[in-house]
C-alpha cells in the first residue's frame, strides 16, 4: 500500500466514523439553521396575532412609552427594542426595572397597545436557540455545537480528499440505481456542489461566536475561583461589539425624544456612507437620568452582509454624540461574516438560496447516514449486527425523527388554546416538551422498526405536514388563498411548504412501500434482508 | 424589481455556463445527445461556459458591490448547479437545446 492510498484510507475512516457520531447533532444544527432562515415568518404563523401590517412610519417614542407604561408604580432603568420591519412587525421589547427585574413587552406599534405574552417561542425563541445551544444544559450545548462544527469542516476537507472522481462526476446523480449508489451519489452531489456555501455558513457561525469561546478560559478561572464573571475579558473585547453599561447620575432629567437621536445617528451614518441608512434597533440606558444614554444601532444593513457594525451613543438629555464606533479591521471582517450567516438580508430571493442551501446541508448529512447503513447492513447481518441496528436507528431518528417533532411543534401549536396549562407548565413549555418527546419516540420506533421506520415516518410526515396546514385554516381562518388574498405572504409561504413536504414524504412513503412489497416476495424464498439491503 | 431582473439575468448565466461545462464532458453531453463530441469542440464549450460564470459573477459585482455581490453569485452558482445536476439526471434530453446551438456555431 503507497503512504497515498494509506492517507486516503486514513480520511475514510475519518470521513465515516467522525460523520456517523456527528452526524445527529449536525443533522440538529444544520435542520434548525435552515429553519431559522425564516424564523420570523415561522413566527407570524405560530402567533397569528402577530399577522398585522407594518406600521407605516413606527413612532419609536410612542413605543417607548408603550414599554416604560408596562409596569406602573416601578423605576424603570432600561430599555431596549428592535424597530418594527414588514417581516417583524410586531415590537418586541425588554425592560429593566427596579422591582419588576427584567420583562419582555409586546407592544402593537401602530397604536402603542400592549399586547397579551407570546403564546408560543415559535421560530426565533425555539427553532433559533436550538440551532445554537441545541437547548442542553449550562454551556453544554454551545460546547456540542462547536465540536459539531469543527467536525464538520472536517468532514467537507476529507470529503473531498476521499472523493475519487471529484470532477468527473461533480453532476453525477443516478436516482434509479441501487440505493447503495443512489445515496452515495447524492451525498457527493450535495457535499461536491455546495461545499463552498456550507464551508462557509459554518466557518462564518464559528466565528459569529468566537466571543463566547474566547472568553472560556475567563469565565473558567472565574467559575474554578468563585469570583464574579470578569468584565474585562481582553481577547473577547477587541473582538466584541457591545458596548459598556454606563453608570447613572442619581438625578433625575427630562430625555430628549428618541425620534431626534434616531435621526441624528441615521443622519451621520447616510453622510459617511453615501446612502440611506436606517437604524434597526434601539436601547436606552438610565431612563429618566441626568446620565441617560441612548444607544442607535444598525444591526443589520438592508441588502449588504454587515451585522453588528454600526453604533452610536447619544447623551439622552443634551443630544450629543457620546460614542460613534468605527469598527476595527478585525471587526469589519467579523461584521462580514456575521452579515453572511446571519441572512437578514431584504432581499427575499436570497433568504430562499440560503434555505436550498440548508436542505442540501441536510439532504448530505441524511443520505450519507443512508449510505452507510446500505453498505454494510448484509455484511453486518452476519458479522455485527447490533452495530449496523444502532446507527440505522440513530439515523432515522435523527433525520425523520427531527422533521416529525418539528412538525408536531407546528401541530400543537394550533391545537392547544394560548393560555393552555397542564400541571403548571404554560403553553411555550409544552410545546417544547412535546417536541423533545416526539423526538424521543421516533428513536424507539427506528430502534424497533429498523428500516421500515423509513417509511412509516415519511407517512408521518406527510400525515403532520398536512394537518398543520388544516389546523392552520381552522383555528385562524388563514388559509393559503385567504393569505394570498390579504398579503400574507408568510403565512401563505409556510402553508406552500408544508403542503410540498406533504407530497414528498407521501411519495417517498409510497415508493418505499411499492419496494417492501417486492422485496418481500422475493424475501419469501431468498431471506429476511430488509428494505435498504440495497 | 431591476434587482430581481438582474439576478434572473445572472442566474440564467451561471445556469447555462454551468451546464455547459457539464456539457463539455462526455459523459454528460452522452445523455443529452446520443453522439460523441469533438475534443476540441468540448475545450471551446468549457471556456465559453467559464466565461458565462464569469459574466453572472461581473453583474452581481458591478449591482451590488463585492460583499454583497460575492454572496449573492456565491449562492447562484451552487443553486444553478444542483439544478442541472436534477435536470441532467431527470430530464437531460431538455439541454439538448444548449448543445445544439453550440456545435451549429461551431460548424460555421
Amino acid at each position: 500500500m503507497t503512504p497515498h492510498s494509506d492517507f486516503r484510507a486514513a480520511m475514510t475512516w475519518l470521513h465515516n466514523w467522525v460523520g456517523i457520531f456527528i452526524g445527529t447533532v449536525s443533522f440538529a444544527v444544520f435542520w434548525m439553521g435552515t429553519l431559522t432562515v425564516f424564523s420570523y415568518e415561522i413566527d407570524k404563523w405560530m402567533l397569528p396575532e402577530t399577522r398585522i401590517e407594518l406600521a407605516d412610519a413606527p413612532d419609536p417614542d410612542l413605543i417607548f412609552d408603550s414599554i416604560v407604561s408596562s409596569v406602573p408604580n416601578d423605576r424603570v432603568m432600561d430599555v431596549s427594542f428592535r424597530l418594527p420591519t414588514s417581516r417583524e412587525p410586531v415590537v418586541n421589547g425588554l425592560l429593566f426595572a427596579e422591582r419588576a427585574g427584567f420583562k419582555r413587552v409586546r407592544i402593537d406599534p401602530r397604536t402603542g397597545e400592549q399586547l397579551p405574552e407570546r403564546g408560543s417561542r415559535a421560530g426565533t425563541q425555539f427553532i433559533y436557540p436550538m440551532h445554537v445551544t441545541l437547548y442542553l444544559p449550562g454551556n453544554w450545548g454551545w460546547w456540542i455545537v462547536l465540536f459539531a462544527s469543527l467536525s464538520m469542516l472536517l468532514l467537507l476537507i476529507s470529503g473531498v480528499i476521499i472523493h475519487r472522481k471529484l470532477f468527473t462526476d461533480f453532476f453525477t446523480f443516478r436516482p434509479k440505481r441501487k440505493l447503495r449508489r443512489s445515496s452515495l451519489d447524492l451525498h457527493n452531489v450535495t457535499g461536491a456542489i455546495f461545499l463552498p456555501f456550507h464551508f462557509l455558513i459554518i466557518f462564518s457561525g464559528l466565528v459569529v461566536w468566537a466571543g463566547f469561546y474566547a472568553s472560556f478560559p475567563w469565565t473558567l478561572i472565574d467559575q474554578v475561583a468563585k469570583t464574579e464573571v470578569s468584565t474585562t475579558y481582553d481577547l473577547a473585547d477587541a473582538y466584541s461589539y457591545y458596548p459598556s453599561e454606563p453608570e447613572p447620575a442619581g438625578t433625575t432629567a427630562e430625555m430628549l425624544p428618541l425620534s431626534f437621536a434616531i435621526a441624528r445617528a441615521e443622519a451621520i451614518w447616510t453622510d459617511r456612507y453615501n446612502q440611506t441608512a436606517k437604524a434597526d434597533f434601539i436601547a436606552v440606558h438610565n431612563v429618566g437620568d441626568a446620565n441617560a444614554r441612548i444607544d442607535v444601532h444598525r444591526f443589520f444593513p438592508k441588502n449588504r452582509s454587515e451585522a453588528f457594525r454600526d453604533f452610536i451613543r447619544i447623551d439622552g438629555i443634551s443630544g450629543y454624540v457620546v460614542e460613534d464606533r468605527e469598527a476595527s479591521a478585525v471587526q469589519a471582517v467579523r461584521s462580514w461574516l456575521a452579515g453572511f450567516h446571519h441572512v437578514q438580508f431584504e432581499f427575499w430571493v436570497i433568504r430562499w438560496l440560503y434555505f436550498l442551501g440548508g436542505l442540501a446541508g441536510c439532504v448530505m448529512i441524511g443520505s450519507g447516514f443512508i449510505f452507510w447503513t446500505a453498505s454494510r447492513r448484509r455484511k453486518a447481518d452476519e458479522r455485527d449486527p447490533l452495530k449496523v441496528s444502532f446507527v440505522t436507528a440513530v439515523s432515522i431518528g435523527s433525520t425523520t425523527g427531527l422533521i416529525i417533532a418539528t412538525g408536531i411543534f407546528f401541530v400543537i401549536n394550533r391545537l392547544l388554546p394560548t393560555e393552555f396549562t397542564f400541571l403548571e407548565l404554560s403553553r411555550p413549555a409544552i410545546e417544547m416538551r412535546v417536541f423533545f418527546a416526539v423526538w424521543a419516540i421516533t428513536f424507539l420506533h427506528s430502534a424497533v422498526r429498523q428500516n421500515n421506520a423509513w417509511r412509516d415516518q415519511a407517512l408521518a410526515i406527510a400525515v403532520i405536514s398536512a394537518l398543520a396546514i388544516i389546523l392552520n385554516w381552522v383555528t385562524t381562518g388563514d388559509h393559503v388563498l385567504v393569505s394570498i388574498s390579504e398579503g400574507l405572504w408568510a403565512v401563505a409561504g409556510m402553508d406552500a411548504m408544508l403542503a410540498l413536504t406533504a407530497l414528498l414524504s407521501a411519495n417517498i412513503a409510497l415508493q418505499l412501500n411499492s419496494t417492501t412489497d417486492r422485496r418481500s416476495g422475493k424475501e419469501r424464498t431468498v431471506s429476511s434482508d430488509s428494505l435498504i439491503g440495497g | 424589481m431591476a434587482d430581481l431582473l438582474l439576478l434572473l439575468v445572472a442566474g440564467a448565466f451561471t445556469f447555462i455556463g454551468g451546464s455547459q461545462i457539464a456539457l463539455s464532458q462526455s459523459q454528460y453531453s452522452k445523455r443529452v445527445k446520443d453522439e460523441a463530441f469533438a475534443m476540441r469542440s468540448s475545450t471551446l464549450l468549457r471556456w465559453c461556459g467559464v466565461a458565462l460564470l464569469c459574466l453572472g459573477f461581473g453583474i452581481c459585482i458591478a449591482r451590488n458591490g463585492f460583499s454583497f455581490g460575492f454572496i449573492l453569485w456565491l449562492l447562484l452558482l451552487v443553486s444553478a448547479f444542483f439544478a442541472i445536476v436534477l435536470v441532467l439526471s431527470f430530464y437531460p434530453k431538455t439541454l439538448k437545446w444548449l448543445l445544439a446551438e453550440w456545435r451549429q456555431s461551431i460548424s460555421r
